[in-house]
């Protein structure tokens, strides 16, 4: 058992060790009846010292060293934790503005536009050569129906609902999820859509006919009572899938636009 | 010495306060500051040699207490004593706790009391 604890006295870090090892063995050997409790210290202390303890710094070999520490002490392990968290905040930060230039194009400047170059250009070997160039742009190509579709969205909101990743297209994780994204769009939490949370005008004379006209609405309310149930949402997923003429397993804007 | 530094060190810990406790009465070494801190709590509180020596180096380096030189028995074990500053301290957390205990006798009926 002395040669146990003495063993974690000389595991101690050397400031600590040499300022208290002598007195802790001399208690030790003085406490006879209880060295399994000074043991236990022992390891707790142990653990306190290496990793919650402010280590001072030893004093810099012959010659002196190349690095200078504003504080007496060494870092802590456990600092050095913190640090590691903070440092990983930080990346993570980074990553997510470098990720989302839309969003944050405020503060990256040069992020979305091309800076001018800072390069030198020597224009002396340019003089005297035809620099006259003709570049040919291809021509833009413009789909008729996703320019529908954009107007389409602004009109009902079921479909901005449906459309997760905004690409006027709805997918087949979009068509899993449908039930999920018709019932953010329940204001009054009653479990069902009618017609004006669907997007009809607030003055609308015959609100299930605006159900009717909008085939997503139409092939969903499956009872033709002009709003969509609770079982209904549910059932979204499967009934969505009779727009899908041609079997892709998506829905594009010439199969759920009017 | 002014006030503020002296509070700036409270509330002590129960260790810190045992360990000052002890070393009240006349400078003592590290098993006989264990013993009278067994003896002060009745035997309820008992800080290993780990916790001991760790709450010592931090109140010799905050100056609240010194090493008063070696027992000329065994050289291994140091007397350590209450600095000026330390029974300040120590003076001012008694002081701190009977406000605490005089609130309690005021807040609690007699009954739950019990022996306070």
């Amino acid at each position: 058992m002395r040669r146990l604890y003495s063993a974690l006295i000389r595991l101690h870090p050397r400031y600590f060790r040499e300022q208290f090892g002598p007195e802790m063995m001399a208690i030790f050997e003085q406490a006879s009846g209880s060295q399994g409790r000074l043991i236990a210290d022992a390891f707790a202390s142990l653990f306190r010292q290496w990793t919650c303890r402010p280590q001072p710094v030893e004093a810099p070999a012959a010659g002196g060293s190349l690095f200078m520490s504003l504080e007496p002490y060494r870092i802590r392990p456990v600092a050095l934790v913190y640090g590691a968290y903070a440092t990983l905040a930080l990346f993570v930060a980074v990553i997510f503005l470098i990720d989302h230039p839309a969003k944050t194009a405020r503060w990256l400047v040069g992020m979305e536009r091309a800076a001018k170059s800072v390069l030198p250009i020597s224009r002396s070997s340019l003089e005297g050569q035809d620099l006259n160039s003709t570049v040919q742009l291809p021509e833009p190509v413009v789909d008729p129906w996703k320019k529908l579709a954009v107007a389409y969205f602004k009109y009902l909101p079921v479909m901005k609902a449906l459309d997760t990743d905004g690409d006027y297209t709805i997918s087949g994780r979009e068509l899993i999820l449908a039930p999920a994204a018709l019932r953010t769009l329940d204001l009054n939490h009653d479990g069902k859509l009618d017609p004006w949370e669907c997007g009809a005008a607030a003055g609308s004379p015959r609100p299930a006919a605006f159900i009717r006209r909008n085939p997503v609405l139409a092939v969903i309310d499956t009872d033709r009572n002009g709003e969509l149930s609770a079982e209904e949402i549910a059932n979204s997923s499967v009934s969505l899938q009779a727009l899908d003429r041609n079997g892709d397993g998506r829905l594009t804007p010439d199969e759920y636009l009017p | 010495m002014k006030q503020d530094s002296v509070d700036s060190f409270l509330p002590l810990s129960p260790a810190t306060l045992h360990i000052l406790l002890a070393l009240a009465g006349e400078k003592l070494h590290g098993y006989a500051i264990m013993q009278e801190i067994a003896r002060q709590s009745e035997g309820r509180y008992k800080p290993g040699p780990g916790i001991l020596y760790d709450n010592l180096q931090r109140l010799t380096m905050q100056g609240i207490v010194a090493a008063a030189g070696e027992d000329p028995e065994d050289p291994r074990r140091r007397y350590y004593r209450l600095t000026a500053l330390g029974r300040r301290v120590l003076s001012t957390e008694i002081a701190r706790l009977e406000g605490v205990v005089r609130e309690a006798r005021q807040r609690m009926p007699a009954k739950a009391q019990g022996g306070i």
